[in-house]
Formats: C-alpha cells, structure tokens, sequence
C-alpha cells in the first residue's frame, strides 16, 4: 500500500521546517518549496509561513480571482405559483417553475436597477425578461441554441437546482460576475431554497437583502407578476 | 552449627500445666497445615504450575505457629520472604494463598503480588516481603500506629537471621526501643542467610544478645519447640501491649530444604549430616511425640483425622488455585494510585477571598497544624522537629500543641523512622516522615521506592502508604555536596508516588493539607532557599490539588515551564524579555508526579516554543520529559525544539564560583530563551558524548558576563536597610553586621541594642540583639572603640547588612 502523501509533503530535496510551519502551510495549501526558510539551517519557520506572499498574487489576485462573495439565504414558499401554474395548462411551449424564478428574478432587478441589467441562465444572456409574459420567457428559455456566453460584471447569474430538499449555503461566484442566485426546488416542492451571492466590494448589504426580499415577495404573490 | 540442633534439646521451657487439650490440637492441626501447604506448593512449582520463586518454610513451622497463637486478627504482622508460612498462621484462607501463588486473579493480591507480596488486611498480614529487613519498620510502624489510636494491638515482625546485619534491623529496632513501641520482633535464625553461615557474617552470632545494644530485652528460644516459642512471646506480647515496649526474640530454627525451590537441600554450604541431625528434630514430629508422650492426647484418635482433614483443606487450596481465572490484562493499569488520584476536597474550587502574607514556613505550619487538628492520628517523625522546633524552624510550636507522642523526635535513622512511617500511615496514621534534606532521602529510599510506592499495586488495593516525606530541597548558599541536591525525577520515576515542588507559601501549604488528605506517599521537596521568603496566603482552607500547574505569567512568543526556586527567576527573565518585546509565559509545574502537561500543551499551542527550566539534572529528568511530551502532544505546534536548561551535571560544590558556576540563573535563561526566540536550543553536555554535531566541548550555556562579588541572597534586602548603608559607609571603622547563619535564613530584626550611639565598647562586649526565625543573634563588638548605630531598633537587616560600625579611638 503506497502512503498518501500530505499536499505539502512533493518530492524533490527535503525542506527543513518546523512542524509548526508545516502544519500552517498545510492548512494554508502553501507549498513548503515555496517558502524560504529563515530559521537555524534554512529552516522554515511559522513567520515564514504567516508572512507569506504567493509572488503571481500580489498583482494579479485582485483581477484574477473573486474575492470570498457575501451571501444571503432565503426560503420562499411556493404554494401560490402551484396553485397558479395549473391555469396556463393550455400554453405552449409549458410554463414551468423556473419561468416564473425568472420572472421573479427580473421584476425584482426593476427595483435594484445598480445590481444587474442581464440575467444568465445556463450561460444564456436572457436580456428584458422583466417585460416578456410567462410564456414568452418559457419560449425564449427552451430555444434550442445554448451559445456559450460569458457573463460579465452587469449580470446575474441564476442557477437552477431541480432538487427539492436542498438548501444552498455556499456558492462561488462565476468568473466575471458580480451577483448569483441559486434556487433549489422542483415542480411538486413545497419550498424554494434560494441562495443570493454578491461581490461585497460592490453591493451592500441592504442593497442585496432588499433585492432578495423583493424577490421573494414576487414568488409568493405571483399575481403580481402578470398585473 | 549442629550446636544450634543439640541446644534445642534440652528441656522445654514451657510448663505442661500452661495449656489445654484443644490448644494444643489447634497448635497442631497448624502446624500440619503449613508443612502440608507448603509440600503441595514445592510439588506445583517443580511441576512449572506456578510463576516466579518459592522460599518454602518447612522446617520451621513451629515459630510462626507459636508466635501468631498470641495474636488477634487486629494485630499486624510484617514476614519475610519465606512467609507462607506466616500467612497461614496468622489465618489467611489457604485457598487464597494457594491462588496467589498461582499468580490467579482469586488470588489474596489478585496475582499483583505472589510469593513475597503477601498481603491480607482481614487478618493482619502486613506483607511477606522480598526485601531483606525492610518489613521491621512496618511492623514498628503498626504499633505505635496502634497506640495512638488508643487500641492495644500490637505490631510483630519477623525477620531472618539474615536481617540482624542489615541497617533496616538495627534502624528500626532502636527506634522501637526508644519509642517503647508495641512491637514484638522475632528473629527466626535458621543459621543461613541464603548460603551465607551466621557464623561468618557476624562475631556475635548471639542474636538475642543484640537486644542488649537497644536496651531492650532479648530472648533465645527453641524455634523448633512451638510450646516454647508460644510461651516466650506470650509475654513479649503482653509487654508490648502493656505498653512496656519490645522485645527481641531469637528463635533457633532451621529449614530443611533448599533456600528457594530448586536450590539443592544441602548445597555447599552445610553438610547431610548437618540436615539429618535438624530432621530429627523437626518441628511438627517433636510436638506430635510430646503431645502423645507428655499431654496424653491419642494418635490415632486424635492426631490423624486432623492430619487427613488437613490434606483434605490442602489439596482443595490447590484444586482452587489451578481452577482459578487468570487476571484480566485490561486491569493491569489498576492500583496504581489512588482513584482519583486527588482527595476531592482538593478539587474544590478555590474561593477568592482574603489573603494574608506569611512567610513560607509559617505558612506550612499551619498546614500542618491545621490538618493534625483535623485528624487526630496524624504523626510527624523527624530529626529535631519535636521539641527543637526543627533545623529550619519548621515545625516551631507544633511540639508545644501537639506533644511528644505526634510530634515524634527520631534518632538520625532515616530507614527506620521512615519504614515506621509507611507501617504507621498504612495503618491509619498517616505520618510525615521529615528527612531534613532531599540529599538524605536515598537513606531511606528503599522504603520509598521498594515498599511505601509499591504497596497499593502489591496488595491490590487492599492496603496503601499515605505518608509524606518532607524535605527541604535545592541549593542555596554554598551548602555543598550533601546538602543541595535536589534529586526529584528520580522519584517522579518511580509509579506510585506523588513529587510536589512548590514555588510560593500559599502553594507549599496548600499542597501540604492535599497531601495529608490523599491517599498516595507524597514526596514533599520545598525549596530551602525560599524558606526566608513571604507571599499571599489565602485565609481558611485551602488547598491545592496535585497535578494542576499554575500560569505564573501569560505571555505568547515562549514558554517557560519551570518549578521551585527557579519559578522566580524565569519571572525575572521574563520581565527584562518584555521590554524587548518578547512576551513569556511561565508555567510553575507546583507537581512534578503527577506532571500537567495538557497546561504546558495548551500554552505550547499559543507560543510555539517551550524552555524547560529546572533545578534538577538534565539526564532523564524534566526537559527531557516534557520535550517528549510535547513530541507526542502537541508535535504540529513546536516551531523550534524544545530546550532546557537544568543545573549543571555535577555535585555541588562549595565555592561560590563553582556554584554559581553550575547552577541556573536569570542570565542563562535570558540567553536559553534568546536563542530559543531564534530557533536554537542549547546543547547540553551531560551525555558525556563527545561526538555530538555542534555541541560545544562542556559548557552548556554561556557564563554570565559579570560575575557579582558575592552570591546574592535568596530575597532582595529590605528597602529601609539597604537604603541607608550609602550614607552608613562613611563612618570609618570596622563595621557591626548581622553575621551569616543558617542556611535558610536571610534576615533579622534588632530587637535590642545594648548599647548606646557614641558609647565606647570592648571588642566582644554585647552590643545588641537580633532575632531570626530561628533564634535570637547577640552580637558583639568586632573592636574596641566608639560605637556609631546605624540602623535603629525594629529594622528588618539582610543577612550580612551592616547595622554599625566601631571607630577607633
């Protein structure tokens, strides 16, 4: 049986450390080779590992990778839209649940204008939901082509989970975006676990609760969204 | 040697008259139950049933049968390791004899003990021992335990001739005799220790006659003759009941088979004949004659149906033992210590409240004052610790209110009073044994390590040793090789006891009143050089726990974990450090055994670094201890090895240079500590191994840049004394000073000046007074000339301050 090795532990000459150090850098996902050593012997010390700097970050972390995103939880309930999805019975292509999330999504965007103006949903630009009928958006939605676009700092990005049951609770941001919503539900769920991510640097905190609130305002009353 | 054979011969002493028909039966019916034991025990141990070595007592039943015939089941008895035989006599069950030696869990110590760890507290079986003299003190012990419960048992020890030259013979012999304890000892003299001759191990192989030495009375009997061994101790026993004190009695015996089984019957030290002659003269063959002969009783109606219900009880002892369950090994952990280890008054939790300063000794005192109020059976042995107040005036007073008979002075015997200590404590006197010096507790180290540590874990349980050994320990002043040391990982080594170095009064008495509250031996080493020294003291009970270290300052770049003397200069250490910016947290152990390192762990855990600092030596000791420790604990957290820095691996040496030389320091741990911030460790180099990578040749840490003129004193002098000798300084003359004394004494008050400022004095002429913890200091005039006070009376003067000065003229 070959021993796992540690993700510090890389072959090549061996790097004197204290433990203390190795197990920081462990924690860390610092390579030990990565550090200099200036302890007795070359030996890497806990500083060493604390005063770190990845030397590719200090420039380009701030482009490259998205900050930790804030996040928000709601949970929305979903017996009216249940309720009202049976009378659309007839409209083709069918209305589905997530047809009214994007409904929701758009006439809640009304109101935050500064928070996004695009919503992608399986990398699709969906632009102007906000004035399409439900079964404009259900017909949009299930258009065949699926191009591969790349959403950028005005969208937001909506993931469906079509699971009942599950409530997200952490969710990184795509790369170029600067919010997400994540909801979890499935037709016949009572409940849909939704989960807004934002860049904090860009969105407050009030800003992004009321879009959420408003959001959920929209799911439970749905009537509104057809006024 | 046949002489022994032919003395026995002669008439018995023991008048037919003095005893009845079922007496003498019962007397039989145990002899036979010994020499039949133990027949089945040699055929068990040839056939490999048994574990471990018998030493079988056939041929000598007659004393301990007549002996233990005087004795209840509440007197206790201290055995050898020939003890069988004792056990039986004394009335321990033969099926649990028999088990123990099969080393079962049925067994009478569970299998812990076998053979010569005998131990039964239901009939007063203190231990068959494997320790040649060691059980006499016990058996001493036991007595005056006894009578200072107000019972009139009493205690007996057998030895062999073996032990008459032994110092636990003679130690505890004489402290019985000064002591009139009531003991009975008894000398079974079967003319060999092992194959040594008595002969030719002693020019007076009259053992009895060595009773004279104590002056106590002594007594040769027939040990073959069990109606003369019965009537001689009969009185001995009475005696010592009555509260007369010992006796010796040396009964002539002989055992008719090898030293230990296995060994060959005759060997090459005594001859076939030699054997021959002493079968005739078997114990369990005379007494069946004489009882047929002399008392009338019938052989065949009386004699054999006890001989056939004997072998019937023997063989069921052994059908016990050969059925019986083997010990679970998951119990092996078991009797270690006291479960729990710490009495629970001790872990109550402390009450904040008032305090009051008291100087260490004042403050141990009371502990003990305090705990002998408490519990009336509590003893103190010690070297001039009864009415002498003891050498550190550390048990001043206690004598007054506690009296001779607790307050016990002993003879300079460490081995005896300290086997009499462990006898008394496990008996229900819980005594202190104070030895004076931590140098002088190998003296008695036999009983620590051998007996008091071991007796729980033997006796499975049964019985245990809640004594304290009280020393002043650690170097201070130039006290030299024999009365420095400090010596405690070697008992920390030792499972079983507990080892307290406290650092402060409030901590020395608070483990003081644990110790004498649990139920383990408790070695407790207080630091000499802090006898002088006061602190906060809380007011009422209290006291601390054992195995709880106390964070004597918080810090988060190192630790220092240290005990005792050098509690204080770490905190100095760590003082100077923190105006550099580099915070240190000190741990004070307070116990060595059991040792806290989940708090030495948890600090590790914020600091990364740990320098252990410590009194004793480096070699297996402390450091080494808690490095390993922490390898195994907290190994993720160490961000440079753990180093240590203990006094020097060398005795301690008179001249001041040296010591100061070998000895820990606030600037050698200021430099340990230093370099420890850089990730080295000093090497030390008491492995005596030269090749060690980058060890330099012998010195282990750098010596302090400046050396001081004189070695400071334990406690920084009084500010109202120093504070004028600037100005005293300028008087020329030949300085009045208060003159160094004892070693554990740093100052003392003026109590009177005899004369007065400008008065003209003699050189030798009184001219004033001092009082220390110890005693008053007159002083004398050191010339002739006109005296000029400088310090008035009521000041407090360090030891050596100057207080005036005779001008000539």
């Amino acid at each position: 049986m070959t021993p796992k090795r540690a993700p510090t532990d890389q072959p090549g000459p061996r790097v004197r450390s204290t433990p203390y150090a190795r197990r920081l850098a462990r924690e860390r996902g610092i390579p030990l080779s990565a550090l200099a050593g200036t302890g007795p012997n070359g030996r890497v010390t806990g500083k060493d590992v604390t005063d770190f700097v990845p030397a590719a970050a200090t420039a380009a972390a701030a482009t490259v990778h998205a900050p930790m995103p804030a996040a928000l939880a709601a949970s929305v309930s979903l017996a009216a839209i249940r309720d009202l999805l049976p009378q659309f019975d007839d409209v083709v292509p069918a209305i589905e649940l997530v047809d009214v999330c994007l409904k929701a999504t758009a006439a809640a965007l009304r109101s935050a204008p500064d928070l996004a103006t695009v919503i992608v949903l399986d990398s699709r630009r969906l632009a102007g939901l906000d004035r399409l009928t439900l079964g404009a958006i259900a017909a949009l939605r299930q258009e065949s082509d699926s191009a591969d676009e790349v959403a950028d700092g005005g969208d937001l990005v909506v993931t469906w989970i079509d699971r009942a049951g599950i409530r997200p609770v952490a969710m990184p941001m795509p790369e170029g975006a600067a919010v997400r919503l994540v909801i979890a539900a499935s037709a016949d769920s009572d409940r849909a676990e939704c989960l807004f991510s934002y860049d904090p640097r860009r969105i407050g905190d009030s800003e992004a609760a009321d879009f959420l609130l408003a959001f959920k305002a929209a799911m439970e009353i749905p009537l509104r969204l057809i006024a | 040697m046949p002489d022994q054979a032919r003395a026995g011969r002669r008439k018995s002493r023991a008048p037919k008259a003095d005893f009845d028909r079922d007496e003498l039966l019962a007397l039989y019916e145990k002899m036979v139950l010994l020499r039949r034991f133990e027949t089945l025990a040699q055929g068990a141990c040839r056939k490999g049933e048994t574990p471990g070595f018998f030493h079988l007592y056939i041929g000598e039943e007659a004393t301990a049968v007549g002996v233990c015939a005087n004795l209840r089941a509440s007197d206790w008895i201290t055995s050898t390791h020939r003890g069988h035989g004792h056990a039986l006599a004394k009335g321990m069950d033969p099926k649990i004899l028999m088990a123990e030696l099969y080393g079962k869990a049925e067994g009478c110590c569970g299998g812990r003990g076998g053979t010569m760890h005998l131990y039964d507290r239901s009939v007063g079986l203190f231990g068959t021992n494997g320790i040649v003299a060691a059980g006499i003190g016990h058996a001493v012990g036991a007595g005056i335990s006894a009578r200072t419960q107000g019972r009139d048992d009493i205690g007996v020890a057998f030895f062999g001739d073996g032990a008459i030259n032994h110092g636990g013979f003679h130690e505890a012999t004489n402290f019985a005799g000064v002591q009139k304890a009531p003991v009975v000892l008894v000398c079974e003299n079967n003319l060999y220790a092992t194959a040594t001759p008595l002969a030719s191990a002693t020019l007076n192989p009259e053992i009895a006659t060595k009773a004279a030495a104590y002056g106590i009375p002594g007594i040769a009997v027939d040990g073959n003759d069990v109606l003369e061994v019965l009537t001689v101790t009969r009185e001995a026993v009475a005696r010592a009941r009555r509260g007369d004190g010992p006796t010796l009695i040396e009964a002539k015996t002989y055992r008719t088979v090898g030293h230990h089984e296995g060994d060959p019957v005759v060997g090459t030290y005594r001859t076939q004949e030699e054997v021959d002659l002493w079968l005739q003269r078997d114990p369990i063959t005379l007494f069946r004659r004489r009882l047929t002969d002399e008392f009338g009783i019938d052989a065949e109606g009386d004699l054999d149906p006890i001989d056939t219900r004997i072998e019937a009880v023997a063989q069921e002892a052994l059908e016990f033992a050969r059925n019986a369950t083997d010990p679970d090994p998951a119990t092996v952990g078991q009797h270690v210590y006291a479960e729990p280890l710490n009495p629970a008054d001790a872990l109550r939790p402390a009450q904040a409240g008032a305090t009051v300063e008291q100087s260490w000794l004042d403050a141990v005192r009371d502990g003990l004052a305090e705990e002998m109020r408490r519990d009336p059976n509590i003893l103190y042995f010690g070297e001039g610790t009864g009415e002498r107040g003891g050498t550190f005036a550390h048990t001043k007073n206690l004598y007054q209110e506690f009296g001779a008979a607790r307050m016990v002075d002993t003879p300079i015997s460490e081995q005896g009073f300290t086997g009499a200590a462990l006898g008394a404590s496990a008996t229900g006197s819980r005594t202190v044994a104070d030895l004076m010096f931590a140098d002088f507790m190998f003296e008695a180290a036999g009983q620590i390590v051998l007996q008091g540590a071991k007796l729980r874990y033997m006796s499975n349980g049964q019985m245990n040793a809640p004594m304290v050994v009280r020393v002043g320990m650690g170097a201070v002043r130039s006290a030299g090789p024999h009365h420095s040391g400090a010596y405690y990982p070697m008992w920390a080594h030792v499972p079983g006891l507990i080892v307290c170095v406290p650092s402060n009064p409030a901590d020395a008495k608070g483990l003081m009143k644990t110790a004498l509250r649990a139920g383990d031996p408790v070695m407790m080493l207080e630091p000499k050089a802090l006898f002088a020294t006061k602190g906060e003291v809380p007011v009422g009970e209290h006291l601390v726990p054992f195995g709880v270290a106390r964070i004597a300052r918080p810090g988060r770049d190192l630790t220092i974990a240290t005990a005792g003397q050098l509690v204080g200069p770490a905190l100095q250490a760590a003082t100077t450090l923190a105006a550099q910016g580099i915070e240190v947290e000190v741990i004070d152990l307070r116990t060595i055994m059991p040792l806290d390192v989940a708090t030495v762990a948890a600090s590790v855990g914020r600091t990364h670094r740990l320098l252990v600092v410590d009194e004793a030596w480096a070699m297996c000791g402390v450091g080494a201890e808690l490095a390993q420790a922490m390898n195994e604990i907290a190994y993720d957290d160490l961000d440079a090895p753990v180093a240590r820095l203990h006094t020097d691996a060398m005795s301690h040496p008179l001249a001041p240079s040296l010591e100061r030389a070998m000895l820990v320091d606030t600037d050698k741990i200021l430099a340990a500590a230093r370099g420890l911030i850089d990730g080295k460790a000093p090497v030390p180099s008491h492995w005596r191994y030269a090749a060690v990578d980058g060890a330099p040749a012998a010195q282990a840490a750098p010596a302090p840049a400046v050396q001081a003129a004189a070695p400071p004193p334990p406690a920084p002098p009084p500010a109202e004394a120093s504070a004028s000798n600037g100005a005293a300084q300028s008087v020329a003359g030949e300085p009045i000073t208060m003159p160094f004394g004892d070693l554990t004494i740093s100052e003392g008050k003026i109590v009177r000046w005899a004369k007065g400022d400008g008065d003209t004095v003699e050189p030798g002429e009184l001219v004033a007074e001092i009082e220390t913890d110890k005693s008053v200091v007159e002083i004398e005039a050191p010339a002739a000339g006109r005296l000029t006070i400088e310090q008035q009376t009521g000041t407090v003067v360090p030891m050596g301050g100057r207080i005036g000065v005779v001008s000539p003229g």
